[in-house]
């Protein structure tokens, strides 16, 4: 007989757990929810632009009905690959920030914090302004594979960097903001040595667009998802143990440096793969998951796939605003995000201030 | 309870961070099951550290073992299905319920060897851990809401939840009121009656003469005295290790108290130090 006693509680311990099992399943409810606006700023995404669509000309086009040849075009080669990619990157960026939150124990984390979008936009800045890159690369996708190349090797020196300066989230925040301002510095360097025209291609990069995704951008992005999130999953509650202090989770048999560096190399990967194809897109990695947490809490079977949901709906939104803010010109949804996610995400967090 | 997790031997062993060692080649006599040990010792005297590095948290060298499992040879795992640990505070900020916190601690790596724990099992077992600690009733409230005491009766669910054969307590009365104090060395001792190795760094010498049936005293991370608390407790002891000029008497309950005259000067003098009172006389 040991002190902790026996597996069963009590009848009202019983009670309470019939009540988190009802909580458990408006969680479920919950994450159903956001799918299903996530599926809703999909088919508005696809609504929008400047061929006003409707939704059954949509239908009938995505079912091969009975759709003009036109609208097939439009459907299939624009609207469909836009709101596809808005979906994957949301959901890659704000999945990316749900990991980097939890594993630096740091709500400020996102994917960009240590340096991956500044090592992207080098990259992308080599590829564009020099005309520096892998050459067997393909020239349509060189400034993606660039980018993706830097952005995923950054995190590996990071990792190397961290490890020597003795491994914990302080080595890694601090190795990382070292990395960003380096960057940047190699950035700059590359911007003066430039042409103007150069320069000015560079600018859009970096801004963040979706209008430059095809289907194949879709497919890869969205690849990179399936396979890590069945991880992030497997991990859920070990990364839920470590929001209680690193030492306590280690006593509870974690490995915790396994499980900060494999948690890095995934985030790492979909927001590399994010910034390769369509730029540096603030700020969904860091409001994604906030929203997640304010609304579903922070077990991560929830809290995980919550918050990649959550990006998916936040970037369907920011597209459609990107293509209805100025009749005529879709602005860079990177743009968009920011100034409008911002003032949102203050006012979310003012307001949870006062209650 | 395992046959192999008959005694806690703790042999020559060096614990430390990088460049400042902490422990220096400590051996302590076996704690044997159903023990209930204090560590105390002044302030930077490495109970903390000794209590980490026996967990597995630093690296430590030397002989730890708990029956035939070595620290060296056990995997993080192994060795955590058999040794608990609970660290000072629970951290702020995570926005997770009481149940949850403890269900996170089983659900992180199997707490024993055998098939893993379906979910009703570990929420049923986690759920019968809070009620076994009176706290039942505050499964279902957010962490942050809690108070200090409740949050500290949390943690020591957290840790016996996986029933450890040996569980290290690190100061878990530091910041709680009398009542809670109490609280949680009843349960400790009562861990410990139930065949479990406890181990609980405390600061409070009366609270560790009243509850410990073993007392190990280490001072500037070496070993000063072990043995039973009535025999540890001398005035000499305490002029050495904590510099202080005391008395050491029974209450009318035949409890030990400690009494503080004064403080020795050991700059003073060396050899033998000049007693100087708190207050005049």
């Amino acid at each position: 007989m040991n002190a902790s006693g026996g597996d069963n509680p009590g009848d009202e311990g019983a009670r309470i757990l019939a009540l988190y099992g009802a909580r458990l399943r408006r969680r479920a409810l919950l994450v159903g929810g956001l799918g299903a606006l996530a599926v809703l700023g999909l088919l508005l995404d696809m609504m929008t632009g400047p061929a006003g669509l409707t939704a059954a000309q949509i239908w009938a086009a995505l079912t091969w009905g009975d759709a003009e040849r036109a609208v097939q075009v439009i459907v299939w080669q624009v609207r469909l690959p836009v709101a596809l990619m808005a979906v994957c990157v949301g959901a890659a960026l704000s999945l990316a920030g749900a990991e980097m939150q939890t594993i630096l124990d740091n709500p400020l984390a996102s994917p960009f914090t240590l340096g991956v979008s500044a090592a992207a936009s080098f990259g992308a800045a080599l590829a564009i302004i020099l005309g520096l890159g892998l050459s067997f690369a393909p020239a349509g996708v060189a400034v993606s594979v660039n980018a993706f190349l830097f952005a995923f090797g950054s995190v590996l020196l990071l990792q190397a960097l961290a490890r020597r300066a003795g491994g914990g989230q302080e080595a890694l925040v601090l190795c990382g903001i070292a990395l960003v301002f380096t960057f940047n510095a190699l950035l700059a360097l590359v911007q003066f040595l430039g042409t103007a025209d150069a320069l000015q291609q560079f600018v859009f990069w970096s801004m963040g667009s979706l209008a430059r995704a095809d289907m194949r951008a879709v497919v890869a992005m969205g690849a990179v998802i399936a396979v890590t999130l069945p991880f992030s999953l497997a991990a859920s509650w070990r990364m839920t143990a470590l929001r209680l202090g690193s030492e306590r989770a280690a006593s509870f048999g974690i490995n915790v440096g396994r499980l900060r560096f494999l948690s890095l190399l995934r985030a790492s990967l979909l927001a590399s793969t994010a910034v390769a194809f369509v730029g540096v897109i603030g700020f969904v990695g860091l409001v994604g998951p906030h929203i997640a947490r304010m609304l579903i809490g922070e077990d991560h079977r929830f809290f995980l796939p919550a918050s990649a949901l959550t990006g998916a709906v936040v970037m369907s939104f920011a597209s459609i605003v990107s293509k209805m803010a100025t009749p005529g010109v879709v602005l860079p949804v990177g743009l968009v995000t920011s100034l409008i996610g911002l003032p949102v995400f203050l006012a979310l967090i003012l307001r949870r201030r006062q209650t | 309870m395992s046959a192999d997790a008959a005694t806690f031997r703790i042999t020559d062993v060096s614990i430390g961070y990088p460049g400042r060692p902490v422990i220096d080649r400590l051996s302590l006599a076996p704690l044997p099951l159903a023990s209930m040990t204090t560590l105390v010792g002044p302030n930077a005297a490495g109970k903390s550290t000794l209590l980490r590095g026996v967990a597995g948290l630093l690296p430590a060298r030397g002989d730890v073992r708990l029956g035939n499992l070595t620290l060296s040879g056990a995997t993080r795992g192994a060795w955590a299905r058999r040794v608990g640990f609970m660290p000072q505070s629970l951290p702020a900020g995570a926005r997770l319920l009481a149940l949850e916190a403890v269900v996170a601690a089983l659900a992180a790596s199997p707490p024993e060897d055998g098939p893993p724990l379906s979910q009703p099992a570990l929420r049923a077992r986690a759920m019968a851990t809070l009620e076994r600690l009176g706290v039942g009733g505050l499964a279902l409230e957010p962490l942050d809401a809690l108070s200090g005491g409740q949050r500290q009766l949390i943690a020591l669910a957290q840790a016996i939840v996986r029933r450890p054969a040996a569980l290290l307590l690190d100061e878990p009365t530091s910041a709680l009121d009398l009542r809670h104090q109490e609280q949680v060395m009843r349960v400790a001792r009562d861990l410990a009656a139930s065949g479990v190795i406890v181990v609980v760094v405390l600061h409070d010498l009366a609270l560790a003469a009243r509850w410990g049936n073993h007392m190990v005293v280490l001072n500037q991370g070496k070993l000063a005295a072990e043995g039973p608390p009535d025999e540890v407790l001398t005035p000499a002891l305490l002029a050495e290790v904590y510099g202080v000029d005391a008395r050491v008497e029974l209450c009318s309950a035949g409890r030990l108290q400690i009494m503080v005259d004064g403080v020795i000067d050991r700059a003073a003098s060396p050899s033998g130090g000049m007693r100087r009172p708190l207050r005049p006389s």
